[in-house]
C-alpha cells in the first residue's frame, strides 16, 4: 500500500464523510499524513500490507498518476507489468491478482478467491 | 479504497510477502531507521486530522467552534488560510452547517465534478466507454438504454434500473447519483432529464468542444500548486492528456524511496530489481 493525498478530505472541494465514511481533514503536514494513513490502515484492516507514505510534495503521487487510487505490478525487471484505469472504477484487484500470476509463472486458475467487490470509496 | 477490498488486499499482502527472498521484510531488516522529522513539523503543531462523528460539521465544531455559535470563523479555525477558504464556501468569513455538506448531496453548480463523475459511469459504462472518459455519442447511445420507454427522458426509475443496480463498480453508498444529475441537469425542475437536458449539459461541461469529458488528475506539485480535480479549487472535465504516462506498462517504473509507516524506514523501489515483483496499491482513507 502506497497511502497518497485523500481523495474526499472534509476540506476539499468533493468533501465525503460522516455515517460510515470516515471524517479526513487534508494532511498539512507528514505527520498528520502518517495519522491518517495509521488509521487508515487500522479500519480497513490493511495492517499485514506494507504500508508507505507519499511525501507532502505528492511526487510519487504525480509520478504513477495514482490519485485517487490505482493499481501497478512492478516486475523483477524493474518495468511495469500492469498499471490499472484510475479508480474507484479502474480499482479492480482481479485484475492485478491476474498480472501477478502472470508475473510468477501461477496457474490462472483463481482457485476459490471470490472475485473482489469495488466500490465507490 | 474500501473496507470491502479488505480481504483481497490482505490475501495480496500475504502472497507478496511469501514470493520470494527479499520482501519488505528483509528490507526492513537492512533499513532500520530513526523516526524523520521535517523542519515543517518542527515549527507547528500538528492535530489529530481523522474523526469518526456522524458528520462532517459535528466534526468541525468538536474541533474548531470554541464558542459554540455554530459558526467557525477565521480565528477559531487553526489551520491555513487557503483550507478555511476551502470550507467557507459563500466567503463570508465563517464556516457554517451548510458549507460542510457532502459533495454527494450538493449539487455543485453546472458542470460540477461529481455530476461529471456520475454521468461518466451511469452512461459511459453502459457502452463500452472508458470509466474515466465519455464521448457525446456514448453519452446519446447510454441515455438510450436507459430510456426503457423511449419518450427521450430519463425518470428516476428507469435511471436506478440501469445505474443503480449495475455491478460493483456502480456502487456509491449513501449518494443519490439520480438526485445529483437532477441539480446539475434538469434544468427545466421537471425532475426528469430530458435527452435535450442531457446533451445541453454535456456541451457547457465539454469545455475544449473535443466531444469527449474525462476527469482531471493531479499533476503533483507541491502544496498551493496543482492539486487535481478535487482538492484544491473545483474543475469541470478537460481534454485527455495525449502524452504517454511516464508509469505506463512496459517503462522502467519510477523510482522512489518513501518511508515504511509503522517505522519510518526508508524502502527503495528499485532496491527490488532482479529480486521480486512488487505490487503498488495507491490509495487514501476517504
Amino acid at each position: 500500500m502506497v497511502y497518497i493525498r485523500e481523495a474526499h478530505a472534509l476540506d476539499s472541494a468533493m468533501p465525503l464523510g460522516g455515517k460510515d465514511a470516515p471524517i479526513v481533514e487534508d494532511p498539512l503536514l507528514l505527520v498528520e499524513r502518517r495519522e491518517v494513513a495509521a488509521v487508515c490502515m487500522t479500519k480497513l484492516a490493511l495492517e499485514p500490507m506494507p504500508a508507505l507514505v507519499d511525501d507532502m510534495d505528492d511526487a510519487v503521487n504525480a509520478a504513477y498518476e495514482a490519485w485517487p487510487d490505482r493499481l501497478y505490478l512492478v516486475a523483477k525487471d524493474g518495468r511495469i507489468a500492469y498499471r490499472s484505469d484510475p479508480g474507484p472504477a479502474g480499482f479492480l484487484p482481479d485484475q492485478l491478482e491476474a498480472a501477478i500470476r502472470t508475473e510468477l509463472g501461477l496457474s490462472s486458475d483463481a482457485d476459490g478467491a471470490s472475485p473482489p467487490d469495488d466500490e465507490m470509496h | 479504497m474500501s473496507t470491502s477490498h479488505t480481504a483481497f488486499l490482505s490475501a495480496l499482502a500475504v502472497m507478496l510477502l511469501s514470493t520470494g527472498p527479499d520482501t519488505f521484510a528483509s528490507v526492513l531488516a537492512q533499513d532500520a531507521a530513526g523516526e524523520v522529522t521535517t523542519d515543517a513539523e518542527q515549527a507547528a503543531v500538528p492535530q489529530a486530522v481523522v474523526g469518526d462523528t456522524d458528520s462532517i460539521w459535528t466534526y468541525l465544531v468538536q474541533k474548531y467552534d470554541t464558542n459554540a455559535d455554530q459558526r467557525i470563523t477565521r480565528d477559531e479555525y487553526t489551520r491555513d488560510d487557503a483550507t478555511f477558504a476551502r470550507l467557507d464556501r459563500d466567503g463570508d468569513g465563517a464556516v457554517t452547517a451548510e458549507e460542510t455538506v457532502n459533495a454527494s448531496r450538493r449539487g455543485g453548480g453546472s458542470p460540477s465534478m461529481m455530476t461529471a463523475m456520475v454521468v461518466m459511469r451511469a452512461f459511459g459504462e453502459r457502452t463500452g466507454g472508458m470509466p474515466s472518459g465519455l464521448t457525446r455519442a456514448q453519452l446519446e447511445s447510454g441515455a438510450t438504454a436507459m430510456d426503457s420507454n423511449a419518450d427521450l427522458v430519463i425518470t428516476r426509475e428507469e435511471f436506478d434500473a440501469l445505474a443503480g443496480r449495475g455491478g460493483g463498480r456502480m456502487r456509491m453508498p449513501d449518494m443519490d447519483r439520480f438526485g445529483m444529475l437532477l441539480e446539475s441537469v434538469d434544468t427545466d425542475g421537471s425532475e426528469t432529464i430530458s435527452r435535450q437536458e442531457l446533451l445541453a449539459w454535456f456541451d457547457t461541461a465539454d469545455s475544449d468542444k473535443d466531444g469527449q469529458l474525462s476527469m482531471q488528475r493531479p499533476g503533483g506539485g507541491g502544496r498551493g500548486g496543482d492539486r487535481g480535480g478535487v482538492n484544491g479549487r473545483e474543475r469541470g472535465p478537460r481534454a485527455v492528456p495525449t502524452t504517454e504516462p511516464q508509469a505506463g506498462v512496459g517503462r522502467t517504473a519510477p523510482d522512489f524511496t518513501l518511508q515504511l509507516l509503522h517505522d519510518g524506514a526508508p524502502v527503495t523501489l528499485s532496491s527490488f530489481v532482479g529480486n521480486t515483483p512488487v505490487a503498488l496499491i495507491f490509495g487514501s482513507y476517504t
